[in-house]
């Protein structure tokens, strides 16, 4: 079973350059390589600014095929008071099971005050945060480890594996039970370190596609030495059924 | 014909392990030539640009550092592509000095890692050694994508005041691809190398910048002969022409380096 923590939908978006996508394609590109699920959260201006739309779109999208796709809401945290509103909002009337926050592309950092009422609201619903991670300033692996110790109950991902930082990953993963390191973007050294010294437990594969691809992302777990068969099970598609609270 | 641009020797993984020791340090092996040459049949690479690692740690003697690249060149020169390294700021006079003693030996490059050996990648003590790299033509690589020492727009400073020197980004600029890229389009004396590149960031910059100038590399052997495998992966995944993949995968690097004029 395979279930991709790090997927982006949106049919139309701009993120450095044009992008197009439509859910067959997904769907076909996901069967192509084994993949049985995946997170979907938006791309793009859709995950910048146009929140709502974005939001509604994936909740369409998980609609569509409600065995393939599990949505996340991302919110920009300097809506405030109505961005926590969105958020009740997407989870009792869309069905959205977890939260996505981008400080980098938000304009703050991880650990800001400004985005505890919208995770504080995260954790009360029992939705799991994704914070993408590994920007300079902004969302490096101590300020989401920061984040993730003020509300112990949470559950928190790392995206990206804190990317570049991995000296400090390790720490962070010790520091907090309660978060989880996804593997998109990162280094297959840096996931062996991960594995290793934390286990496999706190891995979960994404693939962020469309930003990356599953060939890439697949061949990387599957040879990160440190990962036995039943390891690479549990970082493809386990630990994430956990993280989720079991098949939905 | 692959050629991977960024390999480097590991003889003495003293200074490797002290860099990766909060990591666990699981990879901090010795790399011989041999041992290089083997892991490249196992992945299929046919060359490799050779760049020392234990000469990055200041604590290390560098010139010896250059001397063991330049005998496994001696040992594989049908494989290995050796480059040298300096340090300009302990020894600003001695660094170009190493540099003609290593064309001596036959290596054919410099490699610098401004984060490690502790200088902005912009610095003016490395105007010297740019000077001769510009009269031989000799490609230098940067480690970069690791602020505030080791920006692309400070490799792109460099390229602008050398046109004569080829300077090869490394790692991509990792998360600083968008300044990579667009140093790659203002100078056409800027290459970059595709360790640390995302798949988004090789189409991003396929529609950019000519696919003449980016070169296939991997870091090996970090991560060893999987990371060799995932690294083509990658490489055959992104939105790339067969003849941009074939020429960012061996024969950009080879053209790079027939540019030499020794």
């Amino acid at each position: 079973m395979i279930l991709d923590f790090h997927c982006h939908f949106s049919r139309s978006f701009f993120r450095y350059r044009e992008y197009r996508m439509d859910l067959d394609s997904l769907i076909e590109e996901m069967d192509g390589h084994g993949v049985d699920r995946a997170v979907i959260s938006s791309a793009g201006e859709f995950a910048a600014i146009r929140n709502r739309e974005g939001n509604e779109e994936i909740a369409r999208a998980v609609r569509a095929a409600r065995d393939r796709f599990i949505g996340f809401a991302t919110i920009n945290p300097w809506m405030r008071a109505d961005g926590v509103a969105e958020l009740r909002r997407v989870r009792e009337e869309l069905g959205l099971a977890g939260l996505v926050i981008h400080p980098m592309l938000h304009g703050y950092e991880a650990n800001d005050p400004l985005a505890f009422p919208l995770v504080e609201e995260a954790v009360t619903l029992r939705m799991p945060v994704y914070v993408t991670g590994g920007a300079p300033l902004l969302a490096v692996p101590y300020k989401i480890a920061d984040l993730a110790g003020r509300y112990p109950e949470g559950r928190f991902i790392m995206g990206h594996a804190g990317w570049d930082f991995h000296f400090d990953v390790l720490y962070c993963l010790e520091a907090c039970p309660n978060l989880w390191a996804e593997t998109s973007k990162n280094e297959l050294a840096n996931l062996e370190s991960i594995a290793r010294t934390r286990g496999a437990g706190r891995l979960l594969f994404g693939s962020d596609y469309p930003f990356s691809s599953y060939e890439s992302e697949l061949v990387k777990v599957r040879l990160t030495p440190g990962l036995t068969a039943a390891d690479a099970e549990r970082v493809l598609g386990l630990n994430a059924l956990d993280i989720l609270g079991g098949p939905q | 014909m692959i050629v991977d641009s960024h390999v480097h020797l590991i003889t003495n993984v003293t200074g490797y392990y002290a860099y990766k020791k909060s990591a666990g340090a699981f990879d901090s092996q010795i790399w011989d030539a041999g041992r290089i040459v083997r892991l490249m049949d196992e992945v299929g690479y046919d060359r490799c640009f050779l760049l020392t690692l234990s000469g990055l740690y200041g604590f290390n003697d560098w010139c010896a550092a250059n001397d063991e690249v330049a005998a496994a060149v001696r040992r594989y020169p049908d494989r290995l592509i050796g480059f040298c390294t300096n340090w300009p700021n302990q020894d600003p006079e001695g660094a170009v000095g190493e540099l003609l003693r290593c064309l001596d030996l036959g290596l054919r490059g410099v490699k610098y890692h401004p984060w490690l050996q502790s200088f902005p990648a912009n610095s003016a003590y490395l105007y010297p050694t740019l000077e001769v790299t510009s009269k031989y033509r000799l490609p230098v690589l940067f480690h970069t994508g690791t602020p505030p020492y080791s920006q692309p727009f400070q490799v792109m400073e460099q390229a602008r005041r050398f046109q004569e020197t080829p300077f090869i980004i490394g790692h991509f600029g990792k998360l600083l691809f968008l300044d990579a890229v667009r140093s790659a389009e203002l100078y056409p004396n800027v290459y970059l190398e595709t360790s640390g590149a995302q798949v988004a960031d090789l189409a991003f910059a396929a529609e950019h910048m000519p696919a003449e100038r980016i070169l296939f590399g991997t870091d090996l052997p970090v991560g060893g002969a999987a990371a060799g495998k995932w690294n083509l992966a990658k490489l055959h995944s992104a939105p790339l022409s067969d003849e941009q993949r074939r020429l960012i995968l061996g024969e950009n690097a080879l053209r790079l380096m027939a540019g030499v004029r020794l």
